[in-house]
């Protein structure tokens, strides 16, 4: 806790001439007798990123963005106002555009603002500095010659490496005082390849919230690209996707992409709380197939979607959402949780300081079954086994959601055979959840590359499963 | 509680001048200090926005959003190296750093011989046209969640079916920027917004469906009205409900003009300088080429009037003009910045920073409805979902709802049905683009026609 308090007073706080005492004063200038909270978020966060693209780095960027998010609420009434730098004129400002919404009657009590101690789910380090300048470039190169040498009809390789470093100092009328110290990295591979006329690409990425040094070390960077490439390669002879209802098998990992939207994003306590979200009032239900337990986990130690604290200042737990196919919890920041008299659950996160928190998730996945991978395979007389994804979306309010596949393949009598391309997979929440029939046992996260946008604003998350048969999904290829 | 009335006025009418001589005094001194510091070349951009939104939800004022902001980007070129540095705020200390960052940056680069400012052109240097998009308003948070509430209102009167309007909205903002290099380029650039958007969910025995729309504008005289845009959310909300699935076929599919919108964004993504040279497009080596029916014709405008894309110059400071990018079907440009050009040793098209205004041209009179009428057997796709859609193989794969369309008449809603196709075979085969043009975004479309799709449900 030393640490992280120490290092946001240093960047925030005793260069611009501010200390606790007048943080105190701009949360006391919100608060009053009428209102439930008032809270102000300070934020320093460095980006440095380089690509490769055809063999050079081209260029690289830094980017300091540094301010402040002050926020008054009021039963559902909401007041929030944010500026860039931390000058006490433009805080003061802040303050009194966040408060403008309300009249404030009545004394304030400036709040005694003490910092409690909490689990931390990663070091304070500056991924930044972690490495030098000349081994982020040796990287970049590394990965292009690696994804090259695996085949000639690989022609392009386009690489980036960003990392981040962030410091936040959350402040509020309650007492609340939390720093936290947020590294972050990502490394992202595109490979493209050409033969015959015919184009291609696969992609591959990872990352997390440690020291870039030690994953670099691991190898496992380089094994992004031989990662990439083997898709591009895959997908340059895949066949069209059929379209028509049939039994998937969604791969471990990444393809948990599937749970975050097909009951994620619904079990977002603002969804539930304005009855918007098909899961409103289903507590105690069954909602997916019995075996099916899924969890959101902030506290998994250096994972891309965990957070030690939120940006609310609570700090993250393990939330189970699912339980034995039963809906158990949901997501809640301070504003959901106070208006449906529940307690946070520490999933009040925001982009940056320019954005209200809301309720976000962290790390989202389903736990493991005993089925064997292949003893899932073998099951399916006729087929799609999607092994990676480009993604999803889901529409909270009538459950439907997609996620694009782009790798994927046939199974055929128990077998997997040929690669497929343009396969979207579509369901709704529910339906597809009750139809998961074998649970795999090989649990894994996604290696460190999904952001999750919800109403504009992008959060760093993490998804996982293990290998899931699911009966009866829409599969939305050409072939009729 | 309540708002109070007398909160703070937006006084946009004054703002313009003497915020453009601060940012062009921050842009100068910034190039002064580049130069300083050894740069070879540098390019300055800063723009500070203000901004207001109100949100009202059940007759009451809900969240109330207020920020003055600025950006600043400074690129350096060195001998063909390259660093960018990005800050946030108006101060000297942020703006030296982020020059000091792009320095030491593109010292760790490599050299790229089409790096570099974009060579001056000599254009005739006439009066740049009045584009009508700085139209200040005094507007008042109070009168904005007023907006709101309308918008709110209208459309939870519309069916009794409408339970909840999931939120409304009013914003009045402004955006002021500057943007100098070391070529001795400076341009200006200011522009007012006025938002009004509203969201509402229906519900009957089968589940629930939401509807929302929007509109956005610079001139707020011009806003449509906020009961009109509340209506029409509800509206929407309400035909969605009862949707039925449809079996797997292939047949016509109808794309409204905001689904068309973000079909035509994928034809601009993958003409765009980063993606033809990184060869992921499929459209790589098709220039000249014809991709689509010769009743096809795609325009950049730069200068509609009160249009939300309009600019008098590209991000490499060259002077914008009205160039044709599809020309009777066949492909005539890419949309390329100085670098782009340079790489693929073509000339640049001024897209530096993307793209102003693009008018994808009616194919006649046809209006949606005589669209509509034309389908024999065929889905009008009003919503699309997810990410499927491949740069590199064409192929296109989402999510889809809407309404199912037999003998030229609506028979029900429909959702939760995939539409594919390779956008090559879609290209090629539209049939008809409706006058019913959206002009909110850069992309201005009427609903198309596309001759046939694989539905999968």
């Amino acid at each position: 806790m030393e640490n992280h308090l120490q290092a946001a007073s240093n960047a925030l706080l005793s260069p611009h001439d501010l200390d606790i005492d007048r943080i105190g004063a701009l949360v006391e200038r919100m608060s009053g007798p009428a209102i439930d909270h008032a809270d102000i978020y300070l934020q320093d966060c460095r980006t440095e990123s380089w690509t490769i693209d055809d063999g050079l780095v081209r260029s690289g960027s830094y980017a300091a963005e540094c301010g402040a998010g002050l926020r008054v609420l009021s039963g559902e009434k909401t007041g929030f106002a944010y500026c860039d730098g931390f000058a006490f004129a433009d805080l003061i400002d802040a303050a009194d555009n966040a408060r403008a919404m309300f009249r404030l009657p009545g004394e304030a009590a400036r709040p005694s603002l003490a910092a409690r101690d909490f689990p931390r789910a990663y070091d304070p380090i500056d991924p930044v500095a972690d490495i030098t300048q000349q081994a982020k470039i040796a990287l970049l190169e590394a990965i292009d010659a690696t994804a090259r040498a695996c085949d000639p009809r690989i022609r392009n390789v386009q690489a980036t490496l960003s990392l981040m470093s962030e410091i936040v100092l959350i402040a509020a009328s309650d007492g609340t005082l939390a720093a936290d110290v947020r590294p972050l990295f990502r490394i992202w591979v595109n490979v493209s390849a050409q033969s015959n006329g015919r184009r291609s690409s696969g992609s591959s990425g990872g990352g997390g919230r440690s020291s870039p040094a030690l994953y670099i070390a691991s190898g496992e960077a380089v094994d992004l690209a031989k990662d990439a490439a083997a898709r591009a390669l895959i997908n340059l002879e895949a066949i069209p996707a059929p379209a028509g209802i049939m039994d998937v098998v969604v791969g471990s990992g990444w393809p948990g992409v599937l749970l975050h939207e097909a009951v994620g994003h619904g079990l977002e306590g603002d969804f539930i709380r304005k009855q918007s979200s098909i899961f409103s009032g289903r507590e105690g239900q069954r909602v997916a197939a019995p075996g099916v337990t899924i969890v959101d986990n902030g506290t998994l130690p250096g994972k891309r979607g965990s957070l030690s604290v939120d940006d609310e200042g609570t700090p993250t737990g393990c939330t189970t959402l699912i339980e034995d196919g039963m809906l158990t919890g949901m997501m809640l920041d301070r504003k959901n949780a106070h208006l449906t008299g529940r307690r946070p659950t520490g999933n009040g996160r925001r982009e940056s300081y320019r954005h209200l928190p809301m309720p976000r998730m962290t790390n989202t996945y389903m736990l493991a079954g005993t089925t064997p991978q292949e003893e899932i395979i073998r099951s399916v007389r006729s087929g799609i086994y999607a092994r990676y994804f480009a993604g999803g979306q889901v529409d909270t309010t009538s459950g439907k959601f997609v996620f694009s596949a782009n790798e994927a393949y046939l199974i055929e009598d128990g077998r997997i055979t040929a690669p497929i391309n343009g396969a979207t997979l579509a369901g709704a929440g529910e339906e597809v959840l009750k139809r998961v029939s074998m649970i795999g046992d090989d649990l894994a996260l996604d290696r460190g590359i999904a952001t999750c946008g919800k109403s504009g604003q992008s959060v760093p998350v993490g998804v996982g499963q293990p290998t899931l048969r699911i009966n009866s999904m829409i599969v939305g290829g050409t072939r009729a | 509680m309540t708002a109070n009335a007398d909160m703070v006025i937006e006084r946009t009418s004054d703002a313009m001048p003497q915020e453009t001589a601060d940012l062009e005094a921050f842009c100068l001194s910034g190039l002064a200090r580049a130069r300083r510091a050894g740069a070879g070349q540098a390019d300055i951009a800063i723009e500070t926005k203000v901004r207001t939104e109100a949100g009202a939800r059940d007759g009451e004022p809900e969240t109330l959003t207020r920020s003055r902001t600025t950006d600043v980007v400074v690129t350096i070129h060195d001998a063909g190296r390259k660093g960018i540095g990005r800050a946030h705020g108006l101060s000297p200390t942020a703006i030296e750093q982020a020059i000091d960052k792009a320095i030491a940056v593109a010292r760790y680069t490599q050299p790229d011989a089409a790096n570099g400012l974009a060579e001056p052109q000599d254009d005739i240097a006439g009066a740049l046209p009045d584009l009508g998009i700085w139209q200040p308003a005094e507007i008042s948070a109070a009168e904005l969640f007023v907006l709101a509430q309308r918008a709110e209102t209208a459309g939870l009167a519309v069916d009794s079916r409408i339970r909840r309007c999931e939120g409304a909205s009013a914003s009045a903002a402004w955006r002021i920027s500057v943007h100098a290099n070391s070529n001795g380029f400076v341009g200006h650039a200011a522009a007012t917004s006025y938002e009004v958007s509203a969201s509402f969910i229906a519900h009957d025995d089968d589940g629930q469906q939401s509807g929302s729309n929007f509109d956005t504008v610079c001139d707020l005289n011009r806003l449509t009205a906020p009961g009109a845009i509340g209506e029409e959310a509800a509206k929407r909300a309400i035909e969605r409900l009862a949707p039925r699935t449809i079996s797997t076929r292939v047949c016509p599919i109808l794309f409204t003009p905001e689904v068309a919108g973000r079909f035509w964004r994928n034809l601009i993504d993958v003409i765009s300088g980063p993606a033809i040279c990184a060869g992921n497009s499929f459209l790589a080596g098709q220039l000249g080429e014809r991709i689509m029916p010769d009743f096809v014709q795609i325009d950049e405008q730069p200068h509609i009037r009160h249009a939300l894309g309009s600019c008098h110059h590209d991000r490499d400071g060259l002077l914008k003009r009205a160039s044709p990018i599809i020309s009777d079907g066949r492909l005539v440009r890419y949309l390329l910045d100085s670098y782009a050009g340079r790489r693929l040793q073509l000339a640049g098209t001024r897209n530096a920073g993307g793209i102003s205004n693009v008018v994808v041209a009616s194919t006649g009179a046809d209006s949606f409805a005589e669209m509509v009428a034309r389908i024999d057997e065929g889905l009008i796709v009003s919503a699309i979902m997810g990410h499927g859609f491949d740069a590199a193989s064409g192929d296109y794969s989402v999510g889809a709802s809407g309404f199912w369309v037999e003998r030229g008449e609506i028979v029900h809603a429909v959702d939760g049905v995939t539409i594919a196709a390779r956008s090559q075979d879609m290209l090629a085969g539209i049939l008809a683009i409706g006058n019913d043009q959206d002009v909110r975004g850069r992309i201005r479309t009427g609903s198309t026609l596309f001759g046939e799709m694989t539905v999968g449900g």
